[in-house]
């Protein structure tokens, strides 16, 4: 568990020394934190690098603990939020903004106000994630179970999936709305701001803080719907609130840098394999692994990979995915670990 | 004054204004590596002169400490954004969808390097793209040859379909300016787009525009293309893709060269100029 701890600051510390052009002394990075007393051109290198880190670490944690807060409300380890369909929601908000704006850049028709792309197609692909968070409150309240409400987020990104597809087809003959659309769905922490950060630690902070009121219930969730009940578990508010926090932890970390797969279903599962299932461990932990993870392949791909380009979607599912079999399989011989 | 080319077509137009030149009376500092496929002139031992760079990043580009970063409109506008943010300057170009798009970039590419000693040679070409320009309509105007009534279709392969460049794309000002009919733009295509076989079949094509000898042989394979003139006739133009899809001044070049080599398919064995 320590050492799960650990790796976030370390991670983020060479997140900052390392990347694309020069590496930095731990001397500079703290006259950079604690002195200006740096070239321009360092202190902006560091600058560009600190946004990034920062939104690579925010986004890691939002997708992860999301993930797990599904996994454990549904007891399912392959519910994520992209099964609930919140990020093929967020896909679709993104796309139909590029095509109004006409791209992501100086080239939309917001020409007269060159930043306003940056601000509406996050703020599009929020819109489409809470979109879809209400469609799943409103069958919620309805009494949904588990599994009904599962299966509509099923549908629901189904139908969302299919609608991006839609809006690609159709815009497929302009070559640069078409590579706006395929490069945000792709996913990137490419040149983001500190500010980026922002909207995804908020509702972190709040799933964070949730925790506490949280993780028993969700461990008793593990015994079955029924059992739960009987224990004093009030199911219908539980399926609210988780999924309420993790698809506005999802929604705003597919807002801010895309689609990053892997991190939501992954992640949990591999915390799962290390602590158990406890939520109280799990979930606070899964969180810190997420953003470490996403942390150190970013950094992965800025140093090793500088010369290919690789989003950290792909290169996550690339260099994760084969250690996960290789865990899951190792596992499955002794017993499960669900 | 330091300066990035940031894409094919910037190395383009850097080339094009003569700023690859000693003389030029600034720096390139970088290019991109795509450049090598991508760009239409590149100077002599470009890479060994040149530090390439693969990936439009702000900390990338920002390495290279540029005064001036010259980059496309589509291009990544967080990154475009961080640099000016850094106090770079970046110059965007708009995609060529029309002749005036020329004369945008330009101007653009004027006012960024109004304050350096290339601020000359970019007044220069503005007269030089308008003449340039002027040379073609007169050779369009005066042609009289049989294939100048060609009706050229611009094809390629996408995903299993035949693709064209209609109305609003930098192939469509090509064949405009070459002076011969777009038959994209009578199926009224925007941009580009698939070509329907049997649309086009109803309108029939004099020549097909093709980059290589493989995009020939995928038009053979397709038998219901059999009572096409262009098949009947094996009208093939062959134009390097660089050159066909140039979003930069070669596409006057280019031009040039689609009508020398419809006057060599005409009349085999004489060139034209």
């Amino acid at each position: 568990m320590c050492v799960l701890a650990s790796i976030l600051p370390t991670s983020f510390v060479l997140a900052l020394l390392f990347g694309e052009t020069r590496g930095f002394t731990l001397r500079e990075l703290w006259a950079y934190a604690f002195t200006s007393d740096l070239p321009f051109i360092d202190a902006t290198i560091l600058d560009l690098r600190l946004g990034r880190a920062l939104v690579a670490t925010m986004v890691g944690a939002a997708l992860a603990l999301s993930g797990a807060m599904l996994q454990g409300l549904f007891r399912n380890p392959l519910a994520s939020p992209s099964v609930l369909g919140v990020t093929s929601g967020a896909a679709l908000g993104a796309s139909i903004a590029l095509v109004l704006l006409g791209g992501l850049g100086p080239a939309s028709w917001l020409r007269f106000a060159d930043t306003m792309p940056l601000v509406l197609v996050p703020a599009a692909a929020f819109a489409g994630a809470l979109l879809v968070t209400a469609l799943l409150v409103v069958v919620g309240l309805r009494g949904a179970s588990s599994s009904m409400l599962l299966l509509c987020g099923i549908g629901i990104a189904s139908l969302c999936g299919g609608l991006v597809q839609t809006v690609q087809s159709i815009v497929l003959r302009d070559w640069e709305l078409s590579a706006s659309i395929t490069a945000w769905s792709f996913g990137s922490l490419d040149d983001r701001s500190p500010v980026h950060a922002l909207p995804v630690a908020l509702p972190l902070a709040v799933a964070l803080l949730m925790i506490p009121f949280l993780h028993r219930e969700l461990d008793l969730v593990a015994f079955g719907e029924d059992t739960a009940r009987a224990l004093g578990v009030r199911d219908l508010r539980l399926r609210l609130q988780v999924v309420l926090l993790s698809s506005l932890l999802a929604a705003s970390a597919v807002a801010v840098a895309g689609q990053i797969a892997f991190i939501g279903l992954v992640v949990p599962n591999f915390v799962r394999l290390v602590v158990g299932g406890r939520h109280g461990t799990l979930l606070p932990l899964s969180a810190l692994s997420g953003a470490s993870l996403l942390l150190v392949v970013d950094l992965f791909e800025r140093s090793v990979l500088a010369e290919m380009s690789l989003q950290p979607g792909a290169l996550l599912s690339l260099v994760g995915a084969p250690i996960f079999l290789f865990l899951i399989i190792k596992e499955s011989r002794g017993q499960g670990y669900w | 004054m330091r300066v990035v080319a940031a894409s094919a077509a910037a190395v383009d137009w850097c080339s094009w204004l003569g700023l690859f030149d000693d003389e030029a009376g600034l720096r390139v500092v970088a290019v991109p590596t795509q450049a090598l496929r991508y760009a239409n002139s590149l100077p002599p031992d470009f890479e060994a002169r040149f530090p390439g760079f693969a990936k439009f990043r702000a900390e990338v580009l920002f390495g290279f400490e540029p005064d001036l970063v010259i980059c496309d409109d589509y291009q990544n506008a967080l990154t475009i954004e961080a640099l000016r943010r850094a106090g770079t300057e970046v110059c965007t170009l708009e995609a060529i969808r029309g002749f005036e798009d020329l004369r945008t970039n330009l101007a653009r590419l004027a006012r960024a390097l109004e304050a350096s000693v290339a601020s000359q040679r970019v007044a220069e070409a503005a007269d030089r793209l308008e003449a340039e320009r002027r040379a073609l309509e007169l050779q369009v105007a005066a042609g009289t040859e049989s294939w100048t009534k060609w009706r050229v279709l611009p094809c390629y392969e996408l995903g299993g379909h035949i693709a064209s460049a209609g109305r609003g794309s930098s192939e469509a000002l090509l064949l405009e300016l070459a002076g011969v009919a777009n038959v994209a733009t009578d199926l009224g295509l925007v941009g580009h787009d698939k070509v329907r076989l049997e649309r086009l079949l109803e309108v029939d094509v004099d020549c097909f525009l093709v980059s290589d000898e493989k995009d020939i042989e995928g038009l053979r394979r397709r038998p219901a293309l059999a009572q096409v003139a262009a098949m009947r006739e094996e009208r093939f133009v062959v134009l390097d893709a660089r050159l066909r899809q140039a979003n930069s001044p070669f596409v006057l070049t280019a031009a040039r060269a689609l009508r020398a080599q419809l006057e060599l398919l005409a009349n085999p064995g004489t060139r034209d100029g």
